[in-house]
């Protein structure tokens, strides 16, 4: 009890917290897409450009708002560049891992064109304030767990709720046609383009948020490869979570609780962490597979007869 | 019928070279907003890439650095081909390194069989985590790119549980194993680049991959599972066996990359050793139009761009070496906008074709047209949707 008191600190959950905004930003980004009948892997470049393109506007200008403005612009943008690019039929997959390519390297080279310095560039800027919830805080551990944190965090999953209630209005409704079945829509006169275009831009200025936490928000630097997968982490909380906005703040938790727990592990024990980091890795190929075999199935079968559904099975398996 | 063909292969071709010329373009400009001649630069990339002094050779560093990267493309082509859209060529790569490495040290053997047997190693390595997606696909029904970037992250994971306790060198500072014993390392023509055995293995690889792919009864197979798989399944190929082993062979060839370039170069697995070159793969199989020969030669160029960069340009010229992949980058963008453009272009020329034979037809006196004749030129592309043509949805020239 001893070893387990002094390893569930209230650090340990606010560190969860803070490890899931990124993740939690980038997920709903990935199911907004996802969403829409489009495939967005691009979420680790509009993450980098996020992150870039804040700490920029946060040295320029010293307002964390116009910062998270920028980065949320600047997300946006990388978000309708992709939506042209689906337009014309360009291979998004192909385009996205082109992007990722693309701003890993080119935010490097104008940080050490113009910001100097090898691997990491740190501005002088002051950072985004942490958030002390008035009443709130003075709670005794519910208070350390719930305050504290700076704006982002409270956005992040602010965003969350946001994005299951945006299926509860017309739009939503709208969004999800359009990746359903875009003939279907089509034929009923939503315009698919114009509504994967808006959630395309909208996934990218929600995944640039996801990445100005890091810089704008926690540390106040730039480094090379700073996001560190995060973009495919959070494409991966999506697929936890099958894109339902119910299961997207638990899946974007475990991989941020994950993440927390092996820090922990690794400072407190001498026990290998990356174990931990896997488990969440190992349950989305679970439910990737559960998932798969269910739609497959319900493809092959549909609209048969017991038997010959029973007799088809036989002959696939 | 000839010239037509010939027209075609011509604007196939166009693809690459004008995203090679506009990424080149892009990167000059951004050259220049450093401060720096974006002309003395391309010279500088190309002194650098290919110059040779008796003491120091850049062209064997490229061959050096071109070898794995060769390796991980033809891996890439290999399941390409057969319609399976997996990304994994990094976790291949990863593993391939570690099992070679495992066999290099743990294992002492005669020199000569020993780096054999740890490239086979890495080989047999690769192809089961090469094979994780392509199952996944074909039972469940899952989508086998996102399987594969699961399994990537997670032989990130594994890897750095492996390099940090029970593979670590006990006496080193730093997350890496222990070096190789001398009799696993591959042979060596030139000791301070390394090139050697490594290259000659990636070519023989390529002579290999290629003679497999275009002639042999199993490569057919798995080009028409991901060419034509209505058509392979009714004349009674085992579509699902041709895609797992094309998953298998691909990820065995990206598990030879790892092997080649730690028994070639590194010696030792260090945590980091994930560092692109599988997702370099992936691009230069798509940059080459996803067959074997184009793909190794976009590898060579991808390998000839990074050296060029990082010796031309940031230790000659001090412009930042990451220059030379965001060129890369750009090319698989533009490559990827161009091929839809590309096919409307092409659309557009048969139809004007087209239309000009009709009137051509509607002046002469009215006959019998022979309905050879009147096959539309329209109708000769088989896939009139807008798929890129270098993701293996169309039989390719060289290797029909």
């Amino acid at each position: 009890m001893d070893f387990l008191s002094s390893f569930f600190t209230a650090e340990l959950f606010s560190n969860g917290i803070r490890l899931t905004t990124p993740i939690l930003f980038g997920a709903i980004a990935s199911a907004l897409s996802s969403r829409a009948g489009v495939l967005n892997l691009a979420i680790e470049a509009k993450m980098l450009v996020g992150a870039f393109v804040g700490l920029i506007a946060l040295s320029a200008s010293g307002s964390p708002v116009v910062a998270l403005l920028a980065a949320a612009a600047a997300g946006a943008a990388t978000g309708g560049l992709m939506a042209g690019a689906h337009r014309i039929g360009v291979d998004l997959i192909i385009f996205a891992i082109g992007l990722n390519m693309f701003f890993v390297e080119l935010s490097v080279y104008l940080m050490r064109v113009f910001f100097g310095g090898t691997g990491v560039w740190k501005p002088d800027v002051t950072i985004l304030e942490d958030i002390r919830i008035p009443v709130v805080a003075d709670i005794p551990v519910l208070g350390t767990l719930l305050s504290g944190y700076n704006v982002l965090v409270y956005l992040a999953f602010a965003a969350a709720i946001a994005y299951g209630l945006l299926f509860r209005f017309r739009s939503g409704r709208h969004l999800l046609a359009a990746g359903e079945s875009p003939v279907a829509a089509l034929s009923a006169g939503l315009s698919v383009p114009k509504i994967q275009t808006w959630s395309l831009v909208g996934a990218g200025a929600i995944a640039a948020l996801g990445g100005a936490f890091l810089t704008v928000g926690e540390l106040g630097l730039f480094a090379r490869g700073m996001t560190d997968g995060a973009g495919w982490i959070a494409i991966t909380a999506a697929l936890l979570a099958v894109n339902r906005p119910v299961f997207l703040v638990p899946s974007a938790l475990l991989f941020g609780f994950s993440d927390a727990f092996a820090i922990r592990l690794q400072s407190t024990t001498a026990l290998p962490n990356s174990i931990v980091q896997g488990i969440p890795m190992v349950a989305t190929l679970i439910v990737l597979g559960i998932v798969g075999y269910r739609g497959l199935r319900r493809a092959e079968t549909i609209g048969m007869p017991k038997r010959a559904r029973r007799r088809l099975r036989a002959q696939t398996a | 019928m000839k010239d037509l063909d010939l027209a075609r292969s011509a604007q196939r071709l166009s693809v690459p070279i004008v995203a090679v010329a506009v990424a080149l373009i892009i990167g000059g400009v951004l050259i220049a907003i450093s401060g720096r001649s974006p002309f003395d630069a391309i010279g500088a990339i190309g002194q650098a890439a290919f110059s040779c002094t008796p003491k120091f050779c850049n062209f064997g560093t490229v061959l050096t650095t071109a070898a794995p990267l060769i390796m991980t493309t033809l891996g890439a082509v290999m399941v390409l081909r057969a319609g399976l859209f997996s990304i994994g060529q990094e976790g291949q790569y990863a593993v391939g390194g570690l099992a070679a490495v495992a066999i290099g040290y743990m294992v002492p053997m005669p020199s000569g069989l020993h780096w054999i047997v740890a490239l086979l190693g890495g080989a047999v390595a690769g192809a089961l985590i090469g094979i994780v997606p392509a199952l996944f696909r074909v039972f469940l029904g899952a989508n086998e790119l996102i399987v594969s970037i699961i399994v990537n992250s997670m032989v990130g994971l594994l890897m750095s549980y492996l390099v940090n306790y029970p593979m670590r060198d006990a006496g080193g500072s730093a997350s890496f194993t222990p070096q190789i014993d001398v009799t696993a390392r591959l042979p060596v023509f030139d000791t301070t680049t390394k090139v050697g055995m490594n290259i000659v293995l990636a070519l023989v690889f390529v002579v290999l991959t290629y003679i497999y792919m275009s002639r042999s009864t199993w490569g057919y197979e798995q080009r028409m599972a991901g060419e034509a798989p209505v058509f392979a399944r009714y004349s009674g190929m085992r579509t699902r066996t041709a895609v797992i082993r094309a998953a298998a062979l691909g990820g065995a060839l990206a598990g030879i990359g790892g092997g080649i370039q730690v028994l070639g170069m590194n010696y030792r697995v260090i945590d980091g050793f994930m560092d692109g070159t599988g997702f370099n793969g992936l691009t230069a199989a798509i940059l080459g139009g996803t067959t074997v020969i184009g793909g190794a030669i976009a590898a060579f160029v991808f390998a000839s761009i990074s050296i060029g960069a990082i010796n031309g340009l940031q230790i000659l010229m001090g412009i930042p070496r990451e220059i030379g992949s965001v060129i890369l980058a750009l090319m698989i963008v533009l490559v990827a906008v161009q091929t839809p453009l590309a096919h409307r272009l092409e659309l557009w020329l048969s139809k004007r074709r087209g239309a000009r034979e009709m009137q051509q037809r509607l002046a002469e006196p009215p006959g019998d047209v022979g309905l050879a004749e009147a096959e539309s030129p329209a109708d000769d592309d088989p896939d009139p949707t807008p798929s890129p043509a270098w993701l293996g949805t169309r039989p390719e020239e060289g290797e029909r």
